[in-house]
């Protein structure tokens, strides 16, 4: 690829990512329109970067779409876990439901790292180097996070579920 | 209790198997680009430099339009790797929990909640930082699918090991690309990507060069 113009090579990045760059951010900002102008604004920063003949790669726009989330986050005074507010559904279209209640009861629960670790893994479909370059971890360490996050739901989810059934 | 995999997905606010707007996303693409990719033709190479420094001056131009209302640092990591490592011996060493010389004499493949890692069992010969002790055996998981893997790592095959500590019984290497060494005639081999040596102190304790 090293060859090959930049469009080439950014045409190949953009199809390949802007789905996944878009409902990464659309899980946190909730309006498909805002989600949209942000997109755009990241994948304009990484035309930009490959004019200037940088290659890059799916981990660095997700980085770019963390700070660029960050920024508007600052400019419209909005907290950082705005996925958390979002209204969750089913493939339908249809509310979720309970498990999707008892989900967000248990991602609450969780220490911010852990949480993270999950909603990167499972919601946004992150591969662990892409995990890695958002967190600042080793691979390796993504692993292990990623081991103790999925124990501490499961305790969670335990104790959450026993208290709902307790209570009936 | 169902998979924790399985709830996440349940509760997925923004479905993966959503279907996106393949032609807003080729609009934004042809407007980013200045034209539509798809009916780009490669020009001869000293044209191509005129384009390019054109189209270079053109983003630059609507760059300092939005420069204003963004303030960015450049992510990390560089931009050439998909993955953390280690720039110095000092550092690699030093993010290592436990420094090895072992054999490979069993692997195996699992899946849990959806993630599919190799176990290889190892014997480890000699140590030069950590808790193995000489003569033991232990487990090291690493990834088996994606770009993250250690291809390298063989049934039979000796090893310089960098791990760190995923639970009691565990490890992990530090990174797929610096986490090994092949050791072949008592001479180490890193990775074809990995360019940090391991320091005299190390490759002495564990009797290679």
């Amino acid at each position: 690829m090293g060859n090959d113009p930049p469009e080439q090579g950014f045409t190949d990045l953009y199809r390949a990512n802007h789905g996944r760059v878009l409902r990464f951010v659309a899980r946190r900002v909730g309006e498909e329109a805002e989600a949209e102008d942000l997109t755009a604004e990241v994948f304009r920063i990484a035309w930009d970067k490959s004019v200037r003949g940088e290659v890059l790669t799916p981990a660095w726009l997700f980085v770019t779409a963390r700070h660029v989330l960050s920024n508007h986050r600052r400019s419209v005074q909005r907290g950082d876990f705005a996925y958390r507010r979002l209204a969750v559904t089913s493939p339908g279209g249809q509310p979720a439901g309970e498990t999707a209640d008892l989900v967000s009861e248990v991602l609450e629960q969780l220490p911010e790292a852990q949480r993270d670790v999950l909603v990167h893994r499972y919601w946004d479909d992150l591969g662990a180097s892409e995990i890695a370059a958002l967190t600042g971890l080793s691979v390796s360490a993504v692993w292990v996070r990623l081991h103790r996050a999925r124990q501490a739901f499961k305790r969670s989810f335990k104790a959450i579920t026993e208290v709902g059934h307790a209570k009936r | 209790m169902p998979s924790v995999k399985r709830l996440m997905q349940e509760a997925n606010p923004v479905r993966n198997d959503r279907v996106e707007s393949e032609e807003r996303a080729e609009t934004r693409l042809a407007e980013l680009l200045g034209s539509r990719p798809a009916e780009f033709e490669r020009p001869p190479a000293r044209r191509r430099t005129l384009v390019w420094g054109l189209a270079a001056a053109a983003v630059v131009v609507v760059g300092v339009g939005v420069a204003g209302a963004i303030v960015l640092r450049d992510p990390a990591p560089p931009a050439m790797s998909d993955q953390p490592f280690y720039r110095d011996t000092a550092e690699l060493e030093e993010n290592a929990e436990a420094i090895v010389r072992a054999t490979v004499s069993a692997t195996r493949t699992v899946t849990a909640d959806g993630i599919t890692e190799t176990v290889a069992t190892v014997s480890v010969g000699k140590v030069a930082k950590g808790d193995p002790k000489p003569g033991s055996s232990i487990e090291i998981a690493y990834s088996s699918t994606g770009p993250e893997q250690a291809e390298g790592i063989r049934k039979g095959g000796e090893y310089v090991l960098l791990l760190q500590s995923r639970d009691a019984t565990t490890w992990n290497l530090v990174n797929t690309t610096q986490g090994y060494y092949t050791v072949a005639g008592g001479e180490l081999t890193p990775t074809v990507d990995n360019t940090v040596a391991l320091s005299a102190a190390v490759t002495s304790s564990l009797g290679v060069s």
